[in-house]
């Protein structure tokens, strides 16, 4: 089966995105509402603008500013960075579907008129450079004085603060990363679609913590997880495509097999695991 | 600079600091100057202030007043050259030991390989040879300890501080290390300040020695103007006679054993009235078996009974209806609830009993909580925070918990960690009280001296293994140390 | 598990509660001034219209009393240390489950029909809260994680279930279940509000909690599982037992919600009703600070502001989903430590 590439790259963006954030100690469950705020802008200024380049820079400025309005309320306000991401996830939809209102005067679907996804050889750009960010990520998380600050950072404040080193700005940094890829992977989502729907983004959001932990917080084990979570969308919209199988039951077959894998992996072992040692008898 | 009026590295002017969570005001107005190429030993009880002291010296606590003045006038910090090595290092438990050392080190990435080989050069002057792909998670405290003593050196330091520094060691590393240390002190003209129980210690290695009690500082001396006697009576002004041991009668032998091991890597017969104590190196297997014996993790091997009954595979639940009670090493993790309120943690075994017809009252959970302090003379209200109490006290009430109901056996792990002699001889003393009441009783701790004191019979735990159990009066300190490290002569 | 957790000690200061119920009414006031069309009839219709009529009045009362079973649902998870973001498959599978037992039990059962119609919503939800508690403590699967995850898998089989042959209604557009015969309705109150009987049952029910929750050996249980999961191990709680029992409990009050929408709302399943029940039922727990006792004010309080924003939609004076708006802020803020302490 070939890979899915239009589902496979938001996908693997907004893991890596996850992947940052949870490594610096503050996971970012506001990915959901980052991607679809992502895919939001990228519509809204490609229709206005035409412009690209624009279009990139507003998708990144929408996703770093959603992040630092996280930190701001986690870090400087100690709000529980879980509920205030919830919060989050609340409110872009609401912005969107305001803002879509205000310009367009409906809430439903923006179409583009010309596909901008560019493609090499047959393959999209966007997966490229997104395979790319994750051999970047990898040498950045592992490979620099940059990277080990930030996982100690997630780890122990106490150790930074024994080697004089702060905490909050590089956390501010990796939500930072976190919101502008998940944002970006939005955007890819929307722009390979080339339009807007309302909740296009799916639960992908959640989807990519999911992938993170799958593919055990490392960024090339969390290829192969995308990569698999792909697949199994792929395989539930094909199957759609035969109308003696029960829809909804395919609908939500990713979720269900997304629960099994991670309860899976859970079993295994996992990292999200505290002590292997102590049984549950 | 005149040769006899050697230069100050760091002044503490009247720092003081008292804690908003429990409003103990753990620094008082502490003044003293640290000078180049000294060992400074700073004793005290524990609740003294020694450790927040330190903090504020290092900077990684900020005083309420007063303030720390370097020579380079920087604020006090690793970078200004201030190393504080506490006795469990904070850490990052995915980290491998050579990125916890090179982490916050200025300059370019090292990479696995150059940091190694740093890292074995610095750690050869301390005779330290570890392993530094471990993580941090597996490392262990004494690894975590020489692994954060090592990476320290990698910065230009003028003052080192050691917090309980050969806590975990056996004497003869303890005496290299110390050794180390006042050599690394003269070479460099610095500074070393290490944070102690340890009165010989103090005496034998210091320059200088400071007493702290109750946030004060009492004293300071040197080791040719003090003895053992002097500064325990600084530490104890109401000079506190030593303990007399009382014997506990042995128990008749043809009783059966209340608790029992059997084709385990710790085989061992318990009978009502005893005290056993095992004792081991941290990270020799203690901390597996207080989780094995308590029903927390599963047995490898061998069979376990209570009380007649084979309790290899029992739940948690079973085994405390079957009458054993257990005082973890892990007091505020395990053994209570730091945010509840001190009655909720001493009434878990109580709640049915304190709630008939399914109500919890809460006057009859108070009236409990009343009487058991009466009992055990807890400190505190019931419906007080755990946390505002001091380690002490926590762990009296945790005892308090667990012997109320007259347990058949009783197994306390590091029952003493943290405690000062005060605290120390009001838990011997319950011990001792419990065991007189018919109950079996387990010890397991690092500290081989507390075991002499307390126990009729101790054993020495190696390499996971039980090398042997005999009564308390076949041993002595030399003999239970060469035990514990396995120099058999 | 390296997932970020709520305070498993929710004391966060009433001060903080009520600064952050201040600052999004008072960015919901800001919006509708700024951006309403009419403002000052826009600010009326907010403060006046869930009181202007018996309709509004018994709407308000109604929507309460499900946000107060969604509330206690959450707070008793969160109380025993438990996330349970499946809330909306939740109230969604007990509305199904409470819908097909309306159809298909003799409508001569009357009040023991409602009985097990009820009964068999709260399973339904209860089944799968527990599904997650099990998950977890069969194999330390994260129940915030699998919570959501089979309720999203559990919603699209509802959805396409209440069209399927069994419920869908014959011939009608609208995408719902066929209704469910008036013997099984709940008897209303305060018509035409959509307010019934069955809504004044959650009012004993949240007492009956608060005092499980506060006043009970099992209460004291849970609450020590979520302010120390170790030292609730270590006493001897059976780790199996006590990570199926909130969770199972937090759906089984979650899929009554379902039912009594079902059975004295909307006497059908309505495509997408419990959309956003569950996210409402965490704010209103946080709003009460996890206590069962004060999820009633709190659930009657978010209401308001609920009913109140979409009033003002409904009249045009403002674009739409001002609701989402402060909800955002009020989870935004809820938890901030927006009144230091001093340290």
């Amino acid at each position: 089966m070939n890979l899915p590439f239009d589902l496979f790259t938001p996908l693997l963006l907004a893991a890596l995105g996850a992947l940052f954030s949870e490594r610096a100690g503050l996971l970012n469950i506001a990915l959901e509402g980052q991607m679809l705020g992502g895919a939001f802008t990228a519509i809204l200024v490609q229709q206005l603008t035409g412009n690209l380049a624009l279009t990139v820079l507003a998708v990144t400025s929408f996703g770093a500013l959603s992040s630092l309005v996280l930190a701001w309320g986690t870090l400087k306000l100690k709000a529980d960075p879980f509920i205030a991401a919830l919060g989050l996830n609340l409110l872009v939809p609401a912005l969107t579907s305001w803002v879509s209102f205000l310009l367009f005067g409906n809430l439903g679907v923006i179409r583009l008129a010309t596909n901008v996804a560019p493609r090499w050889e047959g393959i999209p750009v966007t997966f490229l450079l997104a395979l790319a960010l994750a051999g970047l990520a990898h040498f950045v998380l592992f490979h620099t004085s940059w990277g080990l600050r930030l996982r100690s950072a997630g780890a122990s404040e106490h150790l930074m603060a024994s080697r004089s080193l702060g905490t909050r700005g590089i956390k501010t940094a990796a939500v930072v990363i976190s919101g502008v890829l998940g944002a970006v992977g939005g955007a890819v989502l929307a722009l390979n679609l080339g339009a807007w729907v309302q909740g296009v983004s799916a639960g992908k959001g959640w989807i990519a913590l999911v992938a993170l932990y799958l593919g055990l917080r490392k960024p090339l084990p969390l290829l192969l997880a995308v990569a698999l979570l792909a697949w199994t969308e792929q395989l539930s919209g094909a199957l759609q495509a035969i109308p003696e199988l029960p829809q909804g039951l395919l609908l939500g077959l990713p979720s269900l097999i997304t629960v099994v894998v991670f309860v899976i992996t859970s079993a295994a072992g996992g990292p999200h695991r505290k002590s292997a040692r102590v049984t549950s008898r | 600079m005149a040769p006899n009026s050697p230069a100050v590295l760091a002044s503490l002017v009247r720092l003081s600091k008292t804690f908003a969570d429990n409003g103990v005001r753990a620094v008082d107005e502490v003044s003293l100057e640290l000078q180049a190429g000294e060992v400074l030993a700073l004793l005290g009880e524990n609740g003294a202030g020694k450790t927040t002291l330190m903090a504020l010296l290092a900077g990684l606590e900020v005083p309420d007043s007063g303030e720390v003045v370097l020579a380079s006038g920087q604020p006090p910090s690793l970078k200004a050259g201030i190393a504080l090595v506490q006795q469990h290092p904070p850490f990052a438990p995915e980290l491998t030991l050579w990125e916890h050392a090179v982490l916050g080190l200025p300059g370019r990435f090292p990479g696995k390989k150059a940091a190694r080989s740093l890292l074995e050069a610095s750690a050869a002057r301390w005779g330290f040879a570890l392993n530094w792909d471990e993580l941090c998670r597996d490392a262990g405290p004494l690894a975590l300890q020489k692994a954060t003593l090592t990476a320290f050196f990698l910065h230009p330091l003028t003052i080192l501080i050691l917090d309980e520094p050969t806590a975990a060691l056996g004497p003869a590393e303890a005496r290299s290390l110390l050794a180390s240390v006042r050599a690394w002190v003269r070479e460099n003209h610095a500074c070393a300040v290490f944070v102690t129980h340890k009165l010989h210690e103090s005496l034998e290695w210091a320059d200088r020695v400071a007493v702290m009690r109750a946030g004060r500082l009492v004293a300071t001396t040197t080791p040719a103007d003090s003895s053992l006697e002097a500064l325990s009576s600084l530490l104890f002004p109401r000079r506190q006679q030593p303990q007399v041991q009382e014997s506990l009668p042995a128990p008749a032998a043809s009783l059966p054993p209340v608790f029992m091991a059997q084709g385990t890597r710790a085989d061992f017969e318990l009978r009502g009235g005893e005290i056993l104590g095992l004792t081991s190196l941290r990270g020799e297997g203690a901390e597996e078996l207080e989780e094995e014996l308590t029903g927390l993790a599963d047995l490898p091997e061998g069979r376990l009974f209570l009380a007649g009954t084979d309790v290899t595979t029992a739940s948690i639940a079973a085994l405390r209806r079957l009458g054993l009670s257990y005082v973890p090493s892990d007091r505020m993790g395990r053994g209570s609830s730091p945010y509840s309120a001190l009655a909720s943690n001493v009434i878990p075994y109580q709640v049915t009993r304190l709630a008939p017809g399914g109500i919890l009252r809460s006057h009859s959970v108070r009236g409990y909580f009343r009487e058991l302090a009466k009992r055990f003379s807890l400190q505190g209200e019931p419906g007080q925070r755990l946390v505002t109490l001091s380690g002490g006290n926590i762990q009296k009430l945790i005892v308090a918990r667990e012997m109320d109901h007259g347990p058949k056996v009783l197994i306390l792990a590091e029952p003493s960690w943290g405690l000062d002699l005060e605290a120390r001889r009001e838990l011997y003393r319950l011990i001792r009280q419990a065991a007189r009441a018919g109950s079996a009783i387990l010890i397991l701790s690092s500290e081989p001296q507390e075991l002499l004191e307390v126990c009729t019979r101790v054993g020495v735990l190696r390499e996971g293994r039980l090398q042997g159990i005999r009564l308390v009066e076949h041993w002595t300190s030399e003999l239970l140390g060469r035990e514990l490290l396995g120099v058999v002569n | 598990m390296n997932l970020p957790r709520a305070h498993a000690n929710p004391l966060i200061g009433l001060s903080s509660t009520l600064l952050a119920l201040a600052v999004s009414l008072l960015a919901t006031v800001v919006l509708l001034v700024v951006f309403g069309s009419h403002p000052l009839s826009a600010l009326r219709s907010f403060f006046v219209g869930p009181f202007s009529s018996p309709l509004a009045w018994g709407n308000t009362l109604n929507q309460s009393s499900l946000l107060v079973l969604t509330g206690l649902a959450a707070s008793v998870a969160f109380g025993a240390g438990a996330f349970n973001l499946g809330g909306e498959g939740q109230v969604y599978l007990g509305g199904l489950a409470a819908l097909a037992a309306a159809l298909f039990l003799p409508p001569v059962w009357g009040a023991l029909g409602i009985l097990a119609a009820l009964v068999s919503g709260m399973v339904a939800g209860a089944g799968l809260g527990a599904v997650s508690g099990a998950l977890k403590a069969r194999w330390q699967a994260d129940e915030l994680i699998t919570t959501f995850l089979l309720s999203a898998s559990v919603v699209p089989v509802v959805d396409s279930l209440i069209t399927s042959p069994l419920f869908g209604a014959a011939g009608s557009f609208l995408i719902t279940s066929r209704k469910i015969p008036q013997e099984f309705w709940l008897p209303g109150l305060l018509a035409p509000s959509n307010l019934h009987w069955g809504a004044l049952l959650t009012l004993p029910l949240a007492v009956v909690f608060g005092v499980l929750v506060n006043s009970t050996p099992w209460g004291y249980r849970l609450r020590l599982l979520g302010r120390n999961r170790a030292f609730a191990q270590y006493t001897g709680l059976s780790m199996a037992s006590y990570s199926l029992l909130p969770l199972g409990l937090s759906g089984a009050l979650h899929g009554l919600a379902g039912a009594l929408g079902v059975l004295g709302t909307q006497h059908a399943l309505v495509q997408g009703f419990s959309s956003g029940w569950g996210w409402n039922g965490i704010a209103v727990a946080l709003i009460a600070r996890t206590n069962p006792w004060a999820v009633v004010p709190a659930a009657l309080l978010f209401t308001f502001l609920d009913q109140a924003s979409r009033m003002v939609v409904l009249q045009g004076q403002f674009p739409f989903q001002l609701s989402a708006l402060f909800q955002a802020a009020i989870l935004f803020f809820i938890t901030a430590q927006i009144v230091r302490r001093r340290s």
